[in-house]
């Protein structure tokens, strides 16, 4: 279920006015007539609103309206640098706003939903960033114009004002009530900048929140703060399907501060006039679960021994070149290998919270959210009360990776049942989870097994490659289900279903078993896993034939067009990294080279192994994601990317006994600490292609490049994440 | 029992009313509305509570509020005296937030560091730094600002050690 067509705006969008029409239809936003007969009728020191993504105010003030989440990824502050450019609007009048969930903001590649996933935004919303700022930027224009009396094509802009051909000057701010009036020009009728004309595009912008970030102002779900407002916190259901049986309700209940104690889907809710309240009310609850209820409670090692099995058979077909299974059949010594992948939490550093207040005036809900659409419905249909009336209000969110993007919107949903449940008391509630919720809460990325196969000719170099996947999909039965195309979820495939390497017989298949723990895409999605497993075994091959690794990738993508990108990356962070250049013993180089969803990057890592210590000094990145809107915010997004890989590779492990997971907190799922860190050094390719994402895609290769550099250190491999099963430590 | 406690925070005398054994992060967070001290663990593993007691980087979602009466506690919304501190003007510098929400944490810690060791050594840094978790990854540029800042604030004439 989701809002996408319906023709109903939000209130928020509808009380700053606007007028809709052509431009509007060009990014999907439509206004009822009802709607467009306020905004015209508006008095003159309203805003102008020509469509869903701009609106300026009488004092010049510009707010970029922003349909996809700031999470870290630097979103607002990239779509405000592109509107900013194209309106010729000053950068310091410039401010962007979370939107109202609404169709106007919908992802294209998401069916339409507001979900802000996969690196999209930028990809995305660029165009549509454009458009709008260029229909606002005629229309201030054909105002100035008309006030002056000239042709709006003898008129200029610049700096945050229009100047006539006398050299004339009117400010935006002043040109506001009479663009109000005016018509949006259609799409056509648009003039878009040279790309030499850019001004902002292309350079490096401080991020618009970076003050309230480091002055600590309360901008995160965790941070609102209402009158009256209650919060609560839940004994959840280990394990889907569990069930109460039983709990000291009276224990809670007296514990000070708690006001109410509600049985809800989920679990058992304390709702308090604080957390700390809440919490030492669940604690006294002392639930007694009853397990039997939920199905098959596998342990980590269980459901890996079933992958292996499984991945003895073929799976769902994703790709096929040439004649694999007959070149494989015909070859002597097939070079066989597996990786595996374990499960691995988000753990957004902010906890998962959702506040929701309903009153006679709807229903209000702010949260940190990848998918505002989805939980537009949740509320609507968790309350009863129609779409239209509730409101979502964006927070900053304090990380996310995935998490906060969950397909069942799961915490808003139980948000919503607790608020039901205690209706009566006409209040604002609060739920927040510990991080022991969320360490053991389920929806981890999933468990992969590769299986992976080559017919090696005399000259070291494949010709067959079987690459079988074992991995649960996180798209199966949910809202996203439109990415699995004959049994295939693109996101389980990528990276190996499109291998780059020249390789004449190539089949990609994949088993996606419904059993385990309950996954969710985190950062990078399944090209973690390809990439990994790719890299790793295109190093063993290398290593088997007396290959240099880097010379023996780049003689399998060199000759073909379509890597010509990905061969540059190569060369340039090989040769940053001084590949090739003398170390001392005990430290290795490993390379890795990957294309994520049209991002091209390659890693070089370096590491020294002393007895089983790892330790890694240096990453080196070369990335190309097409044309660069913020450089310095790309090239932070690449660090980040780096440290993030870095804990999965070295610590991360969700291990399920009984099908619950072991860990709970950071002491048993350690993340990378600031010494641990390594110097990390980025080359951005400079580009004109159109610009891909770059929030996932530097995470793949770190793993590999990593365990790839121990190799060549000490002659180990590595085949199964993390470090620590394999007998090393970082 | 007798909640009423007598607290300094960020310079102000208040008053609140908290059982004995409440975190100080709590009553900062719930009864005084700062907001800027985050709850990231609650167990003292991940340190984004990290505040000044008595000029000490403590971790609030652990800290007896009783604890803290008599001394004085500040938090990031009193880290600037007047306008920014040092270490926010390098925050800003060097960008180092992403997500932004660990980077109260990060900061108080910095800034305990600076206040007893203006001039510390990397390994000081690495002791100091390595017990806040930052999720997006942003330590190389922490590490950086901090290195810029006791440039800043080193006085005229000075070297570094």
């Amino acid at each position: 279920m989701n809002d996408a067509g319906s023709p109903i705006i939000s209130r928020r969008t509808l009380l700053a006015g606007g007028v809709g029409g052509a431009v509007a239809l060009v990014v999907g936003f439509r206004l009822t007539a009802e709607a467009r007969g306020t905004a015209r009728g508006a008095i003159s020191h309203a805003p102008f609103q020509p469509h869903a993504f701009v609106r300026i105010t009488v004092d010049g003030k510009v707010t970029a309206i922003i349909g996809p989440a700031e999470m870290g990824q630097g979103v607002y502050t990239a779509l405000a640098m592109v509107l900013a450019d194209e309106l010729d609007a000053r950068w310091e009048d410039v401010t962007a706003e979370a939107s109202p969930a609404d169709p106007a903001y919908g992802n294209p590649l998401f069916g339409g939903l507001q979900a802000t996933n996969a690196s999209t935004s930028i990809p995305v919303f660029y165009n549509s960033m454009r458009h709008a700022a260029a229909a606002a930027r005629a229309m201030l224009v054909s105002a100035a114009a008309a006030r002056w009396g000239v042709a709006s094509g003898v008129c200029r802009t610049s700096d945050g004002a229009v100047f006539g051909p006398d050299g004339s000057r009117l400010g935006y701010g002043e040109l506001v009530p009479d663009a109000s009036l005016l018509t949006p020009p259609p799409k056509e009728a648009l003039r878009l900048k040279d790309p030499a004309e850019f001004r902002i595009i292309g350079r490096s912008m401080p991020r618009l929140e970076g003050k309230a970030k480091a002055t600590g102002q309360p901008i995160y779900g965790l941070d609102v703060d209402l009158p009256r407002m209650l919060t609560a916190t839940v004994a959840r259901k280990p394990v889907l399907g569990a069930r109460v049986k039983s709990y000291r309700r009276d224990s809670a209940l007296r514990s000070p501060g708690v006001r109410a104690v509600v049985e809800i889907p989920s679990g058992i809710a304390v709702v308090a006039d604080h957390f700390w309240a809440a919490l030492q009310g669940r604690q006294k609850l002392d639930v007694e679960w009853d397990m039997g209820a939920a199905g098959e409670l596998l342990s980590s090692e269980e459901v890996e021994e079933r992958y292996r099995a499984l991945a003895q058979s073929p799976g769902a077909i994703a790709a096929v070149r040439g004649e694999p299974s007959l070149e494989l059949a015909r070859t002597q010594d097939v070079f066989e290998r597996e990786y595996v992948l374990p499960y691995i939490a988000h753990t957004p550093m902010e906890p998962l919270n959702c506040t929701i207040h309903e009153t006679l005036d709807g229903c209000d809900v702010w949260l940190g959210t990848q998918y505002q659409s989805l939980d537009k419905a949740v509320v609507a249909s968790t309350l009863g009360v129609s779409l239209d009336r509730v409101r979502i209000h964006t927070q900053y969110l304090g990380g996310s990776f995935g998490r906060r993007g969950s397909p069942d919107a799961d915490v808003v949903k139980e948000t919503a049942e607790i608020l039901a449940a205690v209706r009566s008391l006409e209040v604002p509630i609060r739920n927040v989870w510990t991080r022991e919720d969320d360490i053991r809460g389920g929806l981890y990325r999933p468990m992969a097994l590769n299986r992976l196969r080559a017919a090696v000719g005399g000259d070291g170099f494949p010709t067959a490659w079987a690459h079988t996947i074992v991995a649960r999909s996180p798209c199966i039965d949910s809202e996203f289900a439109f990415l699995v195309k004959d049994g295939v979820d693109a996101t389980n495939v990528a990276g190996a279903r499109d291998l780059p390497y020249a390789v004449a017989n190539l089949s990609v298949d994949v088993h996606q078993p419904s059993f385990g723990a309950s996954v969710q895409w985190l950062r990078a999605v399944g090209n973690s896993s390809t990439c990994f497993a790719i890299e790793s075994f295109i190093d063993e091959l290398a290593s088997q034939g007396g290959h240099d690794p880097v010379k023996y990738r780049r003689s399998l993508l060199v000759g073909n067009p379509a890597n010509d990108r990905l061969l540059h990356v190569l060369e340039l962070a090989a040769q940053a990294a001084n590949w090739g250049d003398a170390l001392p013993s005990g430290h290795g180089r490993g390379v890795a080279v990957h294309d994520y969803w049209g991002t091209k990057a390659a890693q070089v890592a370096e590491v020294e192994v002393e007895g089983d210590r790892v330790r890694v000094h240096r990453v080196t990145c070369a990335i190309d994601c097409g044309l660069i809107v913020n450089p310095d915010g790309v090239k932070a997004q690449v660090e980040g990317a780096i440290v993030f890989a870095l804990s999965a590779a070295l610590y991360g492990e969700i291990s399920l006994e009984n099908g619950v997971a072991k860990e709970s907190n950071f002491d048993d799922y350690p993340l990378l600490r600031f010494d641990a860190t390594p110097r990390i050094e980025v080359v951005l390719v400079p580009s004109t292609e159109p610009p891909s994402g770059i929030g996932e895609a530097a995470v793949p290769h770190t793993a590999p490049a990593v365990f790839n550099a121990i190799f060549a250190a000490i002659g180990r491999r590595v085949r199964r994440l993390p470090l620590d099963r394999n007998g090393m430590k970082a | 029992m007798g909640f009423g406690k007598t607290l300094e925070v960020n310079g102000l005398e208040v008053l609140v009313e908290a059982p004995d054994g409440m975190p100080l992060l709590w009553v900062l967070r719930d009864l005084l509305k700062l907001r800027g001290t985050k709850f990231g663990c609650g167990k003292s593993l991940c340190g984004v509570c990290t505040v000044h007691v008595d000029g000490v980087a403590v971790r609030s979602c652990v800290f007896p509020v009783e604890r803290a009466i008599g001394r004085r506690v500040r938090t990031i919304e009193g880290l600037g005296d007047k306008g920014l501190h040092p270490l926010q003007d390098a925050w800003l510098d060097h960008q180092v937030s992403q997500c932004g929400y660990c980077q109260s944490g990060q900061l108080m810690a910095a800034a305990a560091l600076l206040d007893r060791n203006p001039n510390p050594t990397s390994a000081e840094v690495d002791a100091a730094m390595s017990g806040i978790l930052c999720r997006c990854g942003t330590y190389p540029r922490i590490r950086t600002a901090i290195l810029s800042a006791v440039e800043r604030m080193r006085p005229v004439g000075t070297d570094a050690p």
